[in-house]
């Protein structure tokens, strides 16, 4: 048991490294420098008013937005649901949870390869993949199912499957750890898997204060998790937060850094978070010291009467802040209309506003990492 | 007097099961006593009704309940596709839970969701099918029958043999995609006053369809997955006379369907583990009497009503979609019906119900409702005008066992019609009516966990209907039936329910919405010669249903989703001693899956065609009867619900013997 706590509360750094586009590589990159040249919008689309999934994308040098992206480039669609996606190496990849499949593609978004999680996995395995991180030459994609699967970026064959916990959602790596966060379909008991790439060993650890935990950060070798918590009958929200693992009394607990918060992006030693609990008339923004463990409020403007923020992210290159915006019809937010982008520079000032498509969901950057 | 009304218009006879419609009629008789009676209901009621018998089944080459409603103008049907698919009714831009849906004179009610699922009806036993919009021509109905916005009426086979042997039908259907399914049909009049009936039906469809998916610019041949559907359905029915003036019907009544339900298409699966097992048992009593005079008449009802639901989707582990649902309803009625005088009817009705629904879900609150609904009813026939005015008054009692309740509600609903004759030798007739009625939130709307809110408001509703209707016939060889009416509808806080997949539903508040329209239906029939005929029957229905809410929005005064401007049918059949056939459509121009009407995404209008021949050969002592059906014989791909495609071309072949 010791041996598992001394893992989640403090992380041992390894050789191998992942990129998502939440988290920065904590490891020391003296010879690589990012550059970004945009920003990939996944959105979500709304198979109730017939509605499919799409991508924007911004691009910095010309300055504008392309949407429904995909279709344009591919003559198809994405389909039901595209949740997740990253820029690994020199491909795109886009998880679309309610068609199965793992959309490879270049940067000009021109279809490589799809991949179909339900065939590779197994039709309950592989069933609605869900999140996406990169590293070792693989995509590591977790599913409904109760599974991460490792899918190699050169052959596109599963290279290995880990049964983890209850409906897995993002994920992070370290050295020889993969860490998940199992959201249990939020019904309060979310749990962190945790893999040993070494042995295959995987671990389920249920940890005080975690009930629902959505994504997983990994920061100057400690555990954070955002936590969406619940809602009791009244829709008051209880237990969502951004929250460090540590131990107490040899046990391992989840403390809130930020308490409240739906989302939450990485950045050069700070977390920005921003809470917007469903049915909200408030949503706030913060900002996290990592270092000082310090919470300010976020000095970003984004007027409530017109948007709902759905996802929050920094470009790793710019530092720039990212928002996904719900647009406001009738003073709620609309699931059946175009959303928004919005981006902010570094002292909070708003660059660009731009329109995307419906149902406007995480945001990632297109970045490059050159030898300089 | 004879106690079934002559209020048929009869026309040559093909079907060999056509029996009276007695059980509506036979009342009419005391109201239109010393009234020329010789127009048809639909003509002379004053309120839009349109009725489809057993014989325009077969005229109209109906093959279900579905195709019958596509015949009915003002009536919005939501089809998940096949014979596994659910298929809801909306009447004139109202929602489905406007509409009460009764089975032989006895509400059927879903607190759950408070929409009837109307494919759990096959036509194998159904005498009519009737659809009054606005209110009712009729004044002596129970409380429950004023308290919708529309109500369809069921009515079951009901003949009452003259002779004391045993009779029988067997039939069995067989049709494209797996389908199957016997009927057994057993009716006895063990003596004078006393008959029995019993049938039995099954249905096994695989519901594996071909369709076309379009997914930018690529089309592919696919197939519906995950479809197939179990069902069955039993009922014994009684019929007493009793005394020389009243009669009692006993209903015992039970339904089964194990489905698996497809789910929306999507592009690049068509992997579904849903499953869903509907359970409905109810056992019903309608009595009624009338005095020696005629001048006192008395009715009264009861019923008890089970249902249960189970929904399973295999592909969440942990069982986090699966719910099962039961609910019940205790329901019972008393009409009196006064007649002081030979143009005046007044009635009086007071009903009482009680519904509760339990579920597995951990957020389960267990509501329950006391319904008290009672009418004071008025009608006035005098020379060719005929007056009809209800004032109706809802008592709703709201209780969960565990947590908040809904609100109560207590409202006054008045509604009047007219129907006046202008000419008292033509059979043309002018109506016009106002309902005002409202519909509570249904259990789902008030308690579902997080989706449900106790604090709704209920949804109000006018009607306003003014209508022209003409029948004629020349020499028994020419007839004509036209009815035309137009209509304003408004609705406040109305809830307008989009489909995720079958079983959830999004609530949109959509807040305002006003229905402008217009429709007509016109029906012929010509005889050609001694042993041939045509006949023709045909609709169409303009309906402009928009979102009055917010002046601001973007979408204020566009049309809601899934309501066709134009909607329309025809049929026309060749009757004749060989073999009888009929083509038929029916069709609506484009609608819009949502209410902001995103581009890209509106659904293409579309034409369905039809073909049927049946004919009829008496062998033995009995009746066999053959009938084949080609069913969207276009072969057009088209969605009623998005991303639910209906099959495209497929046959149904019925043989059934009687004796």
């Amino acid at each position: 048991m010791k041996k598992y706590l001394l893992s989640l509360a403090v992380l041992l750094v390894g050789a191998v490294s992942f990129t998502s586009c939440d988290n920065e590589e904590d490891t020391p990159q003296l010879h690589l420098v990012t550059t970004s040249n945009g920003a990939f919008v996944v959105c979500t689309g709304n198979m109730s008013g017939k509605i499919g999934g799409s991508i924007s994308y911004l691009d910095y040098k010309k300055g504008n937005m392309t949407n429904d992206a995909f279709i344009t480039a591919n003559g198809r669609g994405l389909g039901d649901t595209p949740n997740d996606g990253i820029v690994y190496g020199s491909k795109v990849y886009l998880v679309v949870t309610g068609e199965h499949t793992i959309e490879v593609m270049d940067k000009n978004l021109k279809s490589v390869k799809q991949i179909k999680t339900t065939d590779l996995l197994g039709k309950k395995e592989g069933n609605q993949p869900r999140h996406i991180i990169a590293g070792a030459g693989a995509i590591w994609v977790t599913t409904y199912g109760g599974y991460v699967a490792v899918v190699d970026t050169a052959t596109f064959k599963l290279r290995k499957s880990y049964k983890v916990g209850s409906y897995p959602e993002g994920l992070a790596g370290s050295g020889n750890n993969l860490f998940v966060a199992n959201s249990d379909y939020g019904k309060g008991n979310g749990t962190i898997s945790v893999i040993n790439l070494t042995t295959g060993k995987v671990d389920d650890h249920k940890i005080e204060g975690i009930k629902n935990p959505q994504e997983i950060y990994i920061v100057n070798h400690r555990l954070y998790v955002l936590d969406w918590g619940g809602y009791d009958a009244k829709y008051n929200q209880i237990g969502a937060g951004l929250k460090i693992l540590t131990e107490e009394n040899g046990k391992p607990v989840a403390k809130d850094v930020v308490k409240d918060a739906t989302g939450a992006a990485y950045y050069n030693g700070a977390f920005y978070t921003m809470n917007a609990p469903y049915g909200a008339s408030s949503v706030s923004y913060s900002k996290l010291d990592v270092n000082t463990q310090y919470v300010s409020p976020l000095s970003v403007t984004i007027d409530a009467k017109t948007y709902s923020p759905a996802s929050i992210a920094v470009d790793p290159a710019t530092g720039h802040l990212f928002f996904s915006l719900y647009k406001k019809v009738g003073g709620h937010a609309s699931y059946t209309t175009p959303g928004s982008l919005k981006e902010f520079d570094n002292y909070g000032k708003e660059v660009r506003s731009a329109e995307i498509g419906i149902g406007p969901g995480k945001i990632f950057f297109n970045t490059r990492i050159d030898w300089k | 007097m004879a106690r079934i009304a002559v209020c048929l218009w009869l026309q040559p006879m093909a079907c060999c099961m056509l029996s009276a419609q007695q059980s509506a009629d036979s009342l009419h008789v005391h109201e239109l006593r010393g009234v020329e009676v010789s127009a048809r209901r639909e003509t002379m009621g004053t309120v839009p009704v349109r009725q489809v018998t057993r014989r325009d089944m077969l005229d109209m080459g109906i093959t279900d309940i579905a195709d019958a409603l596509h015949r009915m103008p003002g009536a919005n049907l939501r089809d998940y596709g096949g014979a596994g698919g659910m298929k809801t009714i909306g009447v004139r831009g109202f929602g489905a839970q406007h509409t009460g849906v009764s089975y032989d004179g006895v509400l059927l009610s879903d607190c759950q969701s408070g929409a009837i699922d109307v494919s759990r009806y096959s036509l194998d036993n159904v005498a009519s099918l009737l659809l009054a919009v606005g209110g009712s021509s009729d004044v002596f109905v129970s409380a429950r029958e004023a308290a919708s916005v529309a109500v369809f009426s069921i009515e079951t086979l009901r003949d009452v043999p003259k002779d004391k042997r045993a009779h029988m039908t067997t039939q069995l259907k067989q049709g494209s995609f797996g389908y199957v399914s016997p009927f057994v049909r057993y009716v006895h009049s063990l003596s004078e006053r006393v008959t029995v009936s019993a049938l039995g039906e099954y249905v096994y469809a695989e519901n594996d369809y071909p369709f076309t998916l379009r997914n930018g610019i690529y089309k592919t041949r696919e197939r519906r997955a995950n479809s197939r559907m179990n069902s069955g359905h039993g009922e014994v029915n009684l019929y007493l006379q009793t005394g020389s003036r009243g009669r009692l019907d006993g209903k015992l009544y039970y339904y089964d369907n194990d489905r698996q339900l497809p789910g929306i298409v999507k592009y690049y699966t068509n992997l579904s583990g849903e499953t869903l097992h509907d359970r409905n048992a109810f056992a019903q009593l309608n009595w009624q009497a009338h005095s020696p005079s005629g001048v006192w008449s008395w009715k009264a009802k009861g019923k008890f009503n089970w249902a249960s639901s189970s929904y399973r989707d295999a592909y969440y582990p942990g069982g986090v979609m699966d719910a099962d649902y039961w609910q019940r309803e205790a329901y019972g009625s008393v009409a009196v019906l006064f007649r002081p005088a030979e143009e005046w009817l007044v009635s009086y009705a007071a009903d009482y119900s009680f519904n509760n629904l339990n579920s597995s879900l951990k957020t389960d609150v267990r509501p329950f409702r006391h319904t008290v609904l009672q009418t004071l009813s008025a009608k006035y026939v005098f020379s060719r005008i005929t007056l009809l005015g209800r004032l109706l008054f809802s008592d709703y009692i709201n209780r969960a066992r565990v947590g908040a309740s809904a609100k109560n509600m207590r409202r006054w609903s008045p509604s009047l019609s007219v129907s006046y004759q202008p000419f008292a030798a033509e059979h043309f007739y002018i109506r016009a009516s106002y309902k005002n009625i409202f519909r509570a939130p249904t259990f789902n709307e008030s308690y579902f966990f997080h989706y449900g809110s106790t604090e709704l408001n209920p949804e109000l509703t006018d009607q306003y209907n003014l209508g022209l209707a003409w029948e004629k016939r020349w020499e028994n060889r020419v007839g004509v039936q036209l009815t035309i009416d137009g209509y304003l509808n408004h609705v406040r806080d109305k809830i307008v329910a989009v489909p995720y997949n079958m079983f959830i539903w999004t609530n949109v508040n959509v807040g305002k919405v006003e229905m402008k329209g217009i429709e007509g239906s016109l029906q012929g029939d010509y005889r050609v010669s001694a042993k041939q005929y045509l006949s023709f029957a045909g609709s169409y229905s303009y309906q402009q249903v928009s979102n009055h809410t917010d002046r601001e929005s973007p979408y204020y005064g566009k049309q809601i989703a899934y309501i066709p401007l134009h909607t329309a049918s025809a049929s026309l059949k060749w009757g004749n001693p060989w073999v009888d056939v009929v083509v038929h459509g029916t069709g609506v121009s484009s609608r819009w899956p949502n209410n902001e009407h995103h581009k890209g995404t509106k659904l293409d209008g579309y034409w369905d065609m039809g073909l049927t021949f049946s004919r009829s050969l008496p062998i033995y002592k009995g009746v066999l009867f053959l009938r084949g059906d080609v069913k969207n014989l276009l072969n057009r791909q088209y969605e009623i619900v998005g991303n639910y495609p209906m099959p495209g071309i497929s046959y149904q072949l019925v043989i059934s013997y009687n004796f």
